[in-house]
């Protein structure tokens, strides 16, 4: 009796199994097809990222009010998944792939290059009006496949890497000016040094876990001041330039004569040294200055540095799309629009997140010094665009600069060395 | 008999059918991917040995291969023989209650995630305000940079990693060596038998399945080392601890290159298969 009873149990997880393998395939069109006329409402699935950092009204419950509005007038069901950051753009790639009832319809995105180049966005210029276009002011920081038709919305455009300045370390250095050009800055650097040799005048990110938010803060700023341009007019990688070699020669001299330490190579959290009172200086996103102001950082900013090709630095554009597969494009779209209106994005960035605004019946402002920023300085911020095997390059290219960081590479080998890896080994 | 056969089949079955659906095909999923070009989207394309042309001639892996294998070889003879002393002193002095209390203080660094013992190991090497540089300055020693060096870097990255593992290990050999028949000990220690020679004579070779099933596992993890790794040190500095199964991570996940990844897989298996021949035939070598 046992021996059955063991058969059977047996029997049936294998049946199990075989079911699970086997099984019918999920309906293609499970997650936002009309029902057959029994009046039942569209479905949606909407991916988007956590935000909320503080303790304010979650993101679930902010979209879920929001998204009230839509589901009644457009007779539909949003279905909304927050998300955590964890291995954001690996999630959405992977979770693309599921398609249509197990992915999601429209989807918040960081990096791009990967989806358009696996055709996994739908192309949105259709549904641009004219109207659009005069109203949302970040729609050319769109990302745009290689026939220049947009396949992303932007949703979250700003924070740009501003340079942020400890005024107690400055003013007890008997600095009274803030640096304007890479010189003043190299001549503020040393200045700090001699005054206090115990902290940071200067903090980089180079020992970050990986080449993306390594160079987010630590490169990119001072790449756009150099005057660089991250792709050429066929979009090719274009980082051999004498704008890289630049910044380089920038890098390496602050490190030669001193203004960082060995420990620079391992320093992934640069951020933490500037709030403890570690460091003097560190170029960071504008939306770490709250944080500072709580830590009670009597700080100052400006935009950025004049470089060889004048005042500049790298702001950050993530936007929504629309998956491919999803079979109601043109409501997906609407929903886009919505969650982008001011209707929505006012109190979202009141609530949940500052950011600059993207239309122009917006009403909300960005606090100062930053929305000056935005107003009068919006054509010296620029978009690091997605390219082909980003990731991997810019691992790369960290490890190379460390290197030079530790006197192993010159520059020019760094620049060097890395184009050759990418051109070997990652460009297709 | 047939019919206890036909049981013994029914029995296996919805297991052999997990193993094979989940452990063997995709190694042989993963072999077929390494001659394609695929980004899980499309469909893959066979490229022949485009993939395995360009791992050969690339600098990054060869880096990340060579520190590997420097990992492997500081981890596991330095788990494996601590790991086998701590339990024959537990074994052989401490099997009371105060041992028990040791077992579960050694198996604790265990059970700690990769990330939380990096953090802490983080604060204790940092070289400014590191508790280590801290306490070396006490004795007029050092700052010393030990992330910030390739050669300590490495190091340092697998003594964590042994500090880790040396607890489970300890509790495997432990298992192992109180199974060893109390009457073979009792015959040593009545012809006398010294502690160490007890160690040696009788209680190594009494254990030495347990030992290649520690060698075996350590290798095999060692080779596949990449949390720890990336969260003390990122792989850096200049490469020094980047490591194989990182760069299959960012080749297959990162750039969604998985063709390209799975050649690099496959390399690794050959790696391993090769020292896991070799370490058979080794211990084979020793119990002939």
């Amino acid at each position: 009796m046992k021996k059955v009873l063991a058969l059977a149990l047996a029997a049936s997880l294998s049946i199990g199994m075989l079911a699970g393998c086997g099984g019918e395939p999920a309906a293609q069109t499970s997650g936002n097809v009309q029902s057959s006329g029994s009046g039942d409402p569209v479905e949606l699935t909407l991916w988007l990222p956590i935000y909320q950092f503080g303790d304010g009204i979650s993101d679930e419950d902010f979209w879920t009010e929001k998204l009230d509005t839509f589901e009644a007038e457009n007779n539909c069901v949003v279905n909304l998944e927050i998300l955590s950051w964890s291995d954001y753009a690996t999630v959405i790639y992977t979770g693309m792939l599921s398609g249509a009832g197990e992915g999601p319809d429209v989807v918040y995105v960081t990096e791009t290059y990967d989806l358009i180049d696996a055709g996994l966005l739908a192309l949105l210029d259709e549904y641009i009006t004219d109207e659009d276009r005069e109203k949302y002011v970040f729609l050319d920081q769109g990302a745009y496949n290689a026939d220049g038709q947009l396949c992303t919305w932007p949703m979250m455009a700003g924070n740009p890497c501003v340079v942020y300045y400890n005024m107690d370390m400055l003013e007890a250095a008997g600095i009274t000016e803030l640096p304007t050009t890479w010189d003043d800055f190299y001549n503020v650097c040393m200045t700090l040094k001699e005054a206090n040799p115990d902290v940071w005048p200067f903090i980089q990110s180079w020992g970050a876990t990986n080449g993306v938010s390594a160079m987010l803060a630590s490169f990119w700023p001072f790449f756009f001041q150099a005057g660089g341009t991250v792709l050429d007019e066929e979009g090719n990688l274009n980082l051999d330039s004498e704008a890289t070699l630049e910044v380089l020669n920038f890098i390496n001299k602050l490190n030669t004569d001193g203004v960082f330490d060995s420990s620079i190579v391992t320093m992934d959290d640069p951020n933490g040294k500037f709030v403890n009172g570690e460091a003097a200086i560190i170029i960071n996103g504008t939306g770490n200055a709250a944080t500072y102001t709580e830590q009670g950082i009597n700080w100052q900013c400006t935009l950025g540095l004049e470089g060889p090709s004048g005042v500049a630095t790298n702001f950050s554009v993530d936007s929504l799309a629309v998956a491919s597969y999803c079979e109601n494009k043109a409501l997906a779209a609407d929903l886009i629009k919505y969650i982008t209106s001011a209707a929505c994005m006012d109190d979202y960035h009141e609530q949940i997140y500052g950011m600059p605004s993207l239309t122009t019946d917006a009403t909300y402002t960005e606090p100062e010094p930053f929305q000056s920023m935005y107003t009068n300085d919006a054509d010296k911020m620029h978009v690091v665009p997605s390219f082909e095997g980003s990731a991997s390059f810019m691992d790369q290219f960290q490890q190379n600069v460390q290197g030079m960081l530790m006197g192993q590479l010159t520059p020019e080998q760094v620049i060097e060395q890395t184009m050759t890896y990418y051109n070997e080994q990652i460009a297709s | 008999m047939r019919r206890q056969a036909a049981y013994g089949i029914a029995y296996i079955t919805p297991g052999m059918l997990i193993f094979l659906v989940f452990c063997i095909a995709p190694i042989f999923m993963t072999v077929f991917y390494s001659f394609t070009e695929y980004n899980l989207a499309q469909p893959p394309e066979w490229i022949a040995l485009e993939n395995y042309a360009k791992v050969f001639t690339n600098s990054q892996l060869r880096r990340a291969l060579f520190n590997t294998v420097i990992y492997v070889i500081i981890t596991v003879p330095l788990q494996t023989l601590m790991a086998m002393l701590v339990a024959n002193f537990l074994a052989e002095y401490l099997n009371n209650r105060y041992g028990r209390f040791l077992r579960s203080i050694i198996f604790i660094p265990t059970l700690a995630s990769y990330v939380a013992a990096a953090s802490v190991w983080e604060v204790i090497l940092a070289s400014k305000g590191g508790l280590l540089n801290e306490i070396l300055g006490v004795f007029g020693l050092g700052p010393f940079n030990w992330l910030g060096e390739p050669t300590s870097a490495l190091i340092c990255v697998s003594l964590v990693a042994v500090w880790k593992s040396v607890g489970y290990f300890t509790i495997i050999f432990y298992a192992g060596m109180m199974n060893i028949d109390v009457s073979v000990r009792e015959a040593a220690l009545i012809d006398g038998a010294t502690p160490r020679q007890r160690f040696w004579k009788i209680t190594v070779p009494l254990i030495k399945p347990i030992t290649y099933l520690n060698v075996t596992l350590g290798i095999i993890w060692s080779f596949q080392a990449f949390d720890i790794v990336y969260k003390l040190t990122g792989g850096g500095p200049f490469g020094a601890t980047s490591t194989v199964a990182y760069i299959i991570y960012a080749y297959a996940f990162q750039d969604f290159r998985i063709g390209y990844a799975s050649a690099v897989a496959v390399l690794l298996l050959v790696v391993i298969l090769v020292i896991h021949f070799i370490q058979q035939h080794f211990f084979e070598g020793k119990e002939d």
